[in-house]
Order: structure tokens, then C-alpha cells, then sequence
């Protein structure tokens, strides 16, 4: 399976994951972002380019799905991607530190964006409970969900450098 | 810890750059054409296809759900029990006056009147389906144009006012939650008759606007549907005040508004077939 293949179906799994789960996982009002996780993620795994444009489009299908303006979520996603995409470091596949260190400030970047966003379009926005309550909440979210799932992505999207182990980072 | 970045080539940062520039187009339009632009009908298309999906994690993850609320009940804390104890000798002097019973009463005895002597229908709803994401609020019900949903009809929950439907599918509808940040309801203070907006925001508070300064309102009190407007019937339970505060020089109070409604554990819904419902209130 080409790159390009294996990112089209996991992010096809990670729609049906976000439509029919991560609804069902909320806490303390968050909803997972598990399309965010895979965008950040693949753009660790695959670099600054291939993160913008999975996150442009990835955010443009989220934005359909949802309720909120169309487009914001593209905007962010592509932001996050290109981010974490310019972030990628040779050792990154194989620990799950890092990643999920820079999945989590991706996380609250995008979402701060996001926030910042909706202010301009004139939508109602208190700065600290959002903050609080959700930004933040979102980011660690996210970074936990990156803990888990990054090893297996590592190894299923890295088959040009087979993973052995995850330990190796900082050497 | 390394981290070696690459150095961007040209032709990437100009790509990103037209990502970027292309998604702020797309919001743009989206914005200027608000709910009925080109785009909101790509997304009613694309809800086609995700609200069978959503339904199917709904269906899927209903008895986690009630086993979830059935262990949360389980485990009851001593402080949490002084709490229900404090609770329960309020709610008894509640009971004892009787009058916000009898108010209640009179206004869904007037409300049910008002629905048979109009010859207003009502229907029946199961949610199918809950947020995408944190910053939305709503929900997607199994009801919709083939069943005679259209939108901006009220939708209610046994507790109270839900929200209204702001996307029609054949077999699925969309609710936009009071609590939504694009949600707001022409309101009234239960007590003073003092009337405002309830806004729901990006953080899920609910706020009641434009209520004067000198209004003496009372933590708890409840805050109805005013009718103004025509979006929701008058009457509706909206929530409870939960806190005030009133900053000096301000001229309206900050109201926040506790939702009665949880959302979260709401599992079918009532969608009141018709936008527009007064119920007159006499003397109460």
C-alpha cells in the first residue's frame, strides 16, 4: 500500500471513529478530536507539505459534518499540520513522547485559532471559561489519544523505516 | 532531545500559503451567506452520509451509556449527601407554598389548551446522534421532512427547552441547543417578569442578556420562554439562575443560566410541529 493510500484510509477510519465514538467519549463537556490527532500525527510521520494539505482537506470535510462555519476548521487543521509537518524530526517514529508533547501544542494552537476565529465572525465567546473548558481540556485530550495511537501509525506509515523500537529518542 | 527540522522549499510555503488564504475564502463566503449560502446545502449533502454513521455509534454505545449513569449513581459521597440533604429540605419548602407548582401547572395546563384547541401537532424523537465537536452544541434526531419537520420548530426535552431545528434531511433532523454560541431565546425572569436574551457561547454557558440593573433577581429562579419573536412558545422552562452579578456603572446585569436539560443523558425529544405558538397567560 502507497502513502498515499494508507493516509486516505486511515483518515476514512478516523471520520467514522469521530461520527459514530468520539460523540460518545465526551468529558466534562470535551468531545475527542480524533481527526486532529491523525492529521497532526500524519504530518509528523510524513512531513510539512503532506501535513498542510491532509489538514486542509480533513478540515474542510470536518467543517461539512459539524455545525460551526464552514471552513475554520480547514483553516486550523492546515495551520497544525504545516506546524507539526515543519517539526518532524528523524527520530520521531519511534517514541511516543515527542509526538504527543507536539500534537498537544498543535492541539491548542489550532484551537486557540479556532477561537480567535469565531471572535472575528462576531460569535458569542467568553475568553477564559473557553480557555479553561475547552482549549486546554481539548489539547491534553488530544495528546493522550496521540500516546496511543501513534506507535501503530508509526509502524504502519513508516514502512520505508520499519520501527524496532521506542526508545530511541534524543540519542 | 533533537529535533532536526527541514527546511521548507519554495513551493511548499507557497502552497501552504494558498491553503491558508483559500480556507479564509471559504469561511468568508460561508459567513456572507449565512444559513442559506451555497455552501450549507454541500453540508446538507454530506450529513446524508454522516447521520447514519453517528447513528449507528449512538446505537452502539446506548447501554455504555446507561451503565455509565447507572454506576455514576451508585457511589454517593458524604458531602455529596449533605448536599442532597440541604437540597431536599429546600425543595420541600418548595412544595410546601405550592406556587411555583400551581404557575407551572396553569401555564402547561394553558400550553396543552392551547396546542388542542389550535390543533397543533407534536412528534415524537429519538436522539440519533451528538457533537462532532467541543465547540458545537447539537444533536441529530430521527425525524425529518418525510415525517413533516421543517426548520425552526421547537424542540423539547420532558425537562424543558432544547433548541430548534436548523437542518432538514429526509430522515434525520439537526438541533441547535439553547446552548449553541448562535442560539439565542427571547426569555423572562419566572419572578420579576423582567425580560432578556438567553445566548449560549462557545464555552456552553448560558447567559441571560439585557436584564436592567436595579432587577432584583433571586439565585434559582426560573427563566421561561417570553414568546418575543415568535421563535419558541411563551412559557417554556428554559433553566434556573444560578448566578448574578451586577458591575457597577453597568446597566444590565450578568445573568448565567444553569440549562435544565442534560443534554448528555437526553435520549428523546418532542419537536413541536408548528414555528410559531403564543399561550396567553392570565393572572397567575
Amino acid at each position: 500500500m502507497t502513502k498515499g493510500a494508507g493516509s486516505f484510509a486511515i483518515i476514512a477510519l478516523a471520520f467514522i471513529l469521530q461520527l459514530a465514538v468520539a460523540p460518545q467519549l465526551v468529558f466534562f463537556g470535551v468531545t475527542p478530536n480524533i481527526v486532529f490527532v491523525l492529521v497532526t500525527t500524519i504530518a509528523l510521520l510524513q512531513g510539512q507539505r503532506q501535513g498542510a494539505v491532509i489538514g486542509f482537506v480533513t478540515g474542510l470535510i470536518f467543517d461539512l459534518v459539524g455545525s460551526g462555519p464552514i471552513g475554520v476548521s480547514a483553516l486550523t487543521f492546515c495551520v497544525a499540520g504545516a506546524i507539526a509537518g515543519a517539526l518532524r524530526p528523524s527520530a520521531l517514529a519511534e517514541s511516543w513522547k515527542l509526538p504527543m508533547v507536539i500534537v498537544m501544542v498543535s492541539s491548542f494552537l489550532a484551537e486557540s485559532l479556532y477561537a480567535i476565529t469565531l471572535l472575528l465572525l462576531g460569535e458569542s465567546l467568553h475568553i477564559i471559561p473557553t480557555l479553561t473548558d475547552v482549549v486546554l481540556p481539548t489539547a491534553v485530550y488530544s495528546g493522550v489519544i496521540a500516546a496511543g495511537i501513534f506507535p501503530a501509525l508509526a509502524y504502519f506509515l513508516r514502512q520505508d523505516r520499519p520501527v524496532q523500537t521506542f526508545h530511541r529518542i534524543g540519542r | 532531545m533533537k529535533i532536526s527540522s527541514t527546511r521548507p522549499r519554495i513551493t511548499d510555503r507557497v502552497l501552504i500559503g494558498g491553503l491558508i488564504i483559500v480556507s479564509m475564502l471559504i469561511t468568508s463566503i460561508d459567513h456572507r451567506g449565512g444559513e442559506e449560502g451555497t455552501l450549507r446545502a454541500v453540508r446538507q449533502g454530506a450529513q446524508v452520509i454522516a447521520a447514519p454513521v453517528a447513528a449507528v455509534g449512538n446505537w452502539a454505545f446506548t447501554p455504555v451509556r446507561s451503565a455509565s449513569r447507572w454506576l455514576s449513581g451508585l457511589g454517593v459521597s458524604p458531602a455529596d449527601l449533605e448536599a442532597l440533604e440541604a437540597q431536599n429540605v429546600s425543595l420541600r419548602a418548595q412544595v410546601a407554598s405550592l406556587e411555583e407548582e400551581r404557575r407551572e401547572n396553569q401555564r402547561l395546563t394553558r400550553l396543552l389548551e392551547f396546542v388542542a384547541r389550535e390543533g397543533l401537532d407534536t412528534i415524537g424523537a429519538r436522539i440519533i446522534g451528538r457533537q462532532v465537536s467541543s465547540w458545537e452544541a447539537v444533536l441529530v434526531i430521527d425525524r425529518g421532512s418525510i415525517d413533516g419537520v421543517e426548520l425552526g420548530m421547537p424542540v423539547l426535552a420532558p425537562e424543558g427547552l432544547l433548541g430548534h431545528v436548523f437542518e432538514v434531511n429526509d430522515s434525520s433532523s439537526r438541533i441547535r441547543l439553547i446552548t449553541d454560541q448562535k442560539s439565542g431565546v427571547a426569555a423572562v425572569l419566572q419572578s420579576s417578569r423582567q425580560e432578556g436574551v438567553v445566548s449560549g457561547s462557545a464555552d456552553g454557558r448560558l447567559t441571560m442578556d439585557f436584564v436592567s440593573a436595579d432587577t432584583t433577581v433571586t439565585a434559582g429562579e426560573a427563566v421561561l420562554t417570553s414568546g418575543i419573536g415568535g421563535m419558541y412558545p411563551k412559557g417554556l422552562l428554559i433553566g434556573s439562575v444560578s448566578e448574578f452579578e451586577v458591575r457597577r456603572g453597568d446597566l444590565f446585569q450578568t445573568i448565567t443560566v444553569e440549562p435544565l436539560v442534560d443534554v448528555h443523558a437526553v435520549e428523546s425529544v418532542v419537536v413541536l410541529m408548528s414555528r410559531v405558538v403564543q399561550v396567553q397567560e392570565g393572572s397567575e
